[in-house]
Order: structure tokens, then sequence, then C-alpha cells
């Protein structure tokens, strides 16, 4: 995995995970994948993941709005969406395993790409990724049911990007 | 019987032994939050089974495996983690692990996973 070997389709890759957990995991039926933006809609919250090769890094992540945090957590742990809502520790460290579950999959997807990926440890985080000179922010925007998510992708740029 | 669940997540140790209760066995859990951790617990008192995480912070849970066949241990473990590598998947079993189960898991899953080691 590098800069240069170009990062098209794997925010795809990504939400396709995603799909998969949502499906098995979460208990999600309808699951549609929307715009990529450079930034998620402000008031997100998630959880991150690193993922390091040695030719490279990047981070992905999962994020909603808090009640969709909310939601995603309960939904993991098998509670009714109506039920109270999680302390926030609690909530968090639901996420940061939903991301970890999807860094798996994701790992699966992009193997011919990137066969030496090592998994980190995840962190919930309020507020979203900025792009930087050397990094650059994916994102897409997903549905699950009605509730609005999305994944996102932070990597290296490639040379001469801007 | 007693099970030690092993994973830094409090939300994935409460969905483990929920799968493993909807499976059918009687069982009784306790938890660690990292392989130390579970070192710790299972040289005090030995569990039937370990079910642990790979990835987690201190040490992972194939560190832990390691650890405990370097002492002697022949304690059952399984692993219950997100992690896919085939060649992870070949260490674990190298290094003496009774299954390895890939999140997310089905009801299916756990229970074919745990059936020979639990018999």
């Amino acid at each position: 995995m590098s800069a240069a070997a170009g990062m098209s389709g794997w925010v795809e890759e990504l939400a396709g995970a995603f799909e998969e957990v949502a499906r098995a995991a979460l208990g999600v039926e309808a699951f549609a994948l929307g715009g990529r933006t450079e930034s998620p809609p402000g008031g997100y919250q998630g959880a991150y993941m690193g993922l390091v090769a040695p030719t490279g890094a990047i981070q992905i992540g999962v994020a909603a709005d808090e009640g969709g945090c909310q939601d995603l957590a309960k939904r993991l742990l098998g509670m009714d969406p109506t039920e109270p809502d999680l302390p926030a520790a609690e909530m968090a460290d639901a996420v940061c395993e939903i991301v970890n579950i999807v860094a798996g999959g994701f790992k699966t997807r992009v193997r011919d790409r990137a066969p030496a990926l090592q998994m980190g440890l995840p962190t919930f985080f309020r507020g979203p990724a900025q792009p930087t000179e050397h990094t650059a922010v994916v994102v897409a925007e997903v549905r699950l049911g009605s509730m609005p998510a999305a994944v996102l992708l932070v990597h290296p740029r490639e040379p001469g990007s801007s | 019987m007693q099970i030690l669940v092993v994973d830094d997540s409090k939300a994935m140790r409460s969905i483990v032994m929920r799968a493993v209760r909807q499976a059918g066995y009687d069982v009784t859990f306790s938890e660690a939050a990292n392989g130390a951790e579970a070192l710790k617990a299972i040289r005090s008192a030995p569990p039937a089974l370990v079910l642990a995480d790979w990835n987690m912070p201190e040490m992972s849970g194939i560190e832990l495996l390691q650890a405990l066949r370097a002492e002697g241990n022949g304690v059952k473990v399984g692993f219950v983690t997100s992690e896919t590598d085939p060649a992870m998947r070949d260490l674990a079993f190298q290094s003496g692990a009774a299954f390895m189960l890939s999140k997310p898991f089905t009801a299916d899953a756990i229970k074919a996973a745990l059936a020979p080691v639990l018999a």
C-alpha cells in the first residue's frame, strides 16, 4: 500500500465492509451508499482505527451523530433502539468494537492491494478528521434504514496532489 | 464449567457471553480486559475454556496463548476476533489454539466452534 498506488475504490470497499457488519451484527436490513465528500456532516462522532503496512498507514472510521451512535451501539448489544441511552463510555466502547469488526472485513476486501495491513486499536472521536498537507480524507455517506452515517478513510496524499 | 472471556471491549465480552448462553451452554463466566489480566486469572483459577480477542492493549490474545504454552499451561484457548489474515490463523493454530471464530459470528458458528471443545 502506497500513496502512489492510488486509493480509488477503497472507500467503497470500506462502505461494503460496513454494510456486511450492519446486516450481520446490527440487524440492519436496508443499507444505501450515498455520495462521497471530503468531510462528514457537522456534529458527527464515531471511531477510527489505524491500519499500518510497511509502506504506509491509513485510518478508517465509522461516524454518525449522537443519536446515530447510540443506535449503532444498541444494535450491536442487541438492545431495542427505544431503550434508554447507554452511558457515553459504553456507547463509545460499542462503536469502537463496530469499527474493529469493520476493519477485519475491510482488510479481507483489500488484501490483494495491501496484503500486510496490521490493525491497531480503535479510538473514539468527536468532530471530523481534517485533511492535511500529507493526508487526504474521503467520506462516503451511508444510510442504515433511515439513519444517516458515514465511513471515513484517511490516507496519504499522492505526490503532487493537493 | 467456567469460561474466561478476554476482550478489551466490554460490549464484545457481553456479546460473546450472551452468544454462549444462547448456544445452550450452562456455564459461568469470568472476564478480563487484556491478555495480562487473563494470564493472572488463569494462573489462579484455570477455566475450562478461554475465549480471547486477538488485538488488545498490554498483551494480545496470541501473546497470551504463547505465554500459557511457554509455562506448560494447556488450557483450551479459542479466538473470537475480527482478524482474518491467513497468516495469523496459521500462527494461532501452530501456537495451540482450539479454534478461530471471526467477528461478526452467527449463533451457528459459535455452536460449531464450542461443540468439540466443550464436549
